[in-house]
């Protein structure tokens, strides 16, 4: 596995030779639908599935729908406080994602949030998505 | 669907019984299933002989538990099985003893919940695909971002939040079958560390053990074992939705409940202003806001200001969670269900001593299960 590959989730998102990054992510052939993440089981919408789910691959930008200042978690390798957010995506499907920030200062429903990659929590960790306020 | 239940024929709860929610202990499932199953036959009147099938809701206690702590009351070879679905296995449990009775099937059928907390993983981990961040959501963060959108749409504020904890706790403090039976004050719910955005610890529901239980009859079974008619309430409406695609993509939980609840409504022909008495799924004091919207209870946004006024006190408008709801009762996962039909069947009754709505006749249970699933049943009191 090379160095610019090596994210923490890899069938979900991969970095883009801009240094960007990007969702992996379907459209359904019948119903238009789109979706994420990429599966072949079938359209939540419609229920086409196989070879009528098209990879399609998705920008990271959005508008928070809402985010939690979470304080205590017991998730392995998981150190609280951080914030989660649900993050509707301009071309439609709705994440829950983590912010960059580790408190909800500043934040407000509403606000655009872009997703990068950050270094891990180690030299050795994998890279992780992230969002950030817009202009922050 | 071809039929609703109004169209088979009637169906009533005749006997209710709890063991305590409470914390984890050394107590085995059987000892507070047994203690459940008894106390429910005593107060219908009923003999063991008399069940004809039972139904069994569980979520941590492994498989087959059903037989091994039944056939403690006498092995009669009745159907029995196990009921899953989440946070709605009990509810789910009652429905099927009411459809087995209601069908026909039996006339007389057990809804049994009984639970202790135990390691257990969510299917959804396991189905082949990856999340972004399925381990740093736990429950209360889920609901935690619901109560920021519903700041957001409703001006709400944090203290709106604790006024819902207030309200149970101080219901669960005069129900002796309870987890919590201790009264809290404003500030003791709102100063304490949050543990995710407005979410206080005491705004969040215990999970411990316990077990419910509820015999369910039919016309026939009541007047062949001359059981009292006037403590029976009939099962009016049951219901049971699974979760679509919303859109916007926001609040399934309480789009669901809208869902369900409206088509128990048409079910039981009846309108939200006809109830007294309502137990729901107030895992997270963000839920009851929630709810009772959707509910038709009051108006959108109103919630806030309505529980203030104190409409969903005992003696106001429509009593909301008088057992304590799941914040102060508890939620032992396969019992809550069940408890909250014993909890209106008590109520119905006029028999819920320290916490009695007064004149209660009509009361609806709501629970919604991980995945998602929303099961509402709505009882009445018909003498």
């Amino acid at each position: 596995m090379t160095e610019i590959s090596r994210v923490a989730h890899p069938t979900l998102y991969g970095p883009t030779t801009e240094g960007g990054v990007t969702l992996f992510g379907l459209r359904c052939r019948r119903c238009a639908k789109v979706g994420f993440p990429r599966q072949r089981y079938g359209c939540e919408n419609c229920g086409a599935y196989g070879d009528d789910l098209l990879d399609l691959d998705l920008a990271p930008e959005g508008e928070l729908v809402s985010f939690a200042a979470v304080h205590r978690h017991q998730g392995r390798d998981i150190q609280a406080p951080f914030v989660m957010a649900e993050v509707r995506l301009d071309s439609g499907p709705l994440l829950r994602c983590t912010l960059a920030q580790r408190d909800d200062a500043g934040l407000a429903i509403g606000k655009r949030v872009i997703g990068r990659l950050v270094d891990g929590t180690s030299p050795d960790a994998p890279r992780e998505l992230r969002f950030f306020v817009a202009g922050a | 669907m071809a039929k609703r239940l109004s169209d088979l024929r009637p169906v009533y709860v005749v006997g209710i019984g709890l063991h305590r929610y409470q914390r984890p202990s050394d107590t085995p499932y059987v000892a507070l299933g047994l203690a459940a199953v008894r106390s429910a036959l005593a107060d219908a009147d009923l003999e063991w002989k008399a069940v004809e099938s039972v139904f069994h809701a569980n979520c941590m206690l492994g498989m087959a538990p059903t037989r091994v702590m039944l056939r403690h009351l006498g092995a009669t070879g009745i159907p029995m099985q196990q009921v899953e679905n989440a946070s709605a296995s009990g509810s789910t449990a009652f429905r099927n003893a009411v459809m087995d009775v209601a069908s026909g099937i039996s006339d007389v059928s057990l809804a049994l919940g009984v639970d202790k907390p135990a390691p257990f993983t969510l299917a959804s981990t396991k189905n082949g695909l990856d999340t972004l961040e399925r381990d740093r959501v736990a429950a209360f963060t889920h609901f935690a971002l619901l109560a920021q959108t519903y700041c957001a749409e409703s001006g709400a504020t944090a203290e709106d939040f604790a006024r819902v904890a207030v309200k149970n706790h101080g219901n669960g403090a005069k129900n002796p079958f309870a987890q919590r039976q201790q009264s809290r004050t404003l500030s003791e719910i709102l100063d304490a560390e949050p543990v995710a955005g407005f979410l206080t610890p005491l705004q969040c529901c215990p999970v411990g053990e316990g077990a419910a239980a509820v015999l369910v009859a039919s016309e026939d079974a009541i007047r062949k074992y001359g059981l009292n008619r006037r403590r029976a309430p009939r099962v009016l409406s049951s219901t049971m939705r699974s979760e679509r695609i919303y859109e916007p993509a926001t609040g399934f939980d309480a789009a669901l409940t809208e869902e369900a609840v409206t088509q128990a409504f048409a079910e039981a022909q009846i309108k939200p202003d006809e109830l007294d008495v309502v137990e729901l799924h107030d895992a997270f004091t963000v839920e009851e806001l929630l709810y009772v919207e959707r509910m038709g209870l009051c108006a959108r946004g109103d919630a806030p200001r309505e529980l203030r006024s104190g409409a969903f006190d005992i003696g106001g408008r429509v009593a909301v969670s008088a057992s304590g709801g799941l914040l102060a009762m508890g939620h032992p996962l396969g019992p809550t269900g069940i408890g909250q039909i014993a909890e209106i069947t008590r109520q119905l009754r006029g028999e819920a001593a320290g916490r009695q709505h007064p004149g209660a006749k009509t009361g609806l249970a709501h629970m919604v299960g991980v995945g998602a699933v929303c099961v509402v049943h709505i009882l009445r009191n018909e003498d």
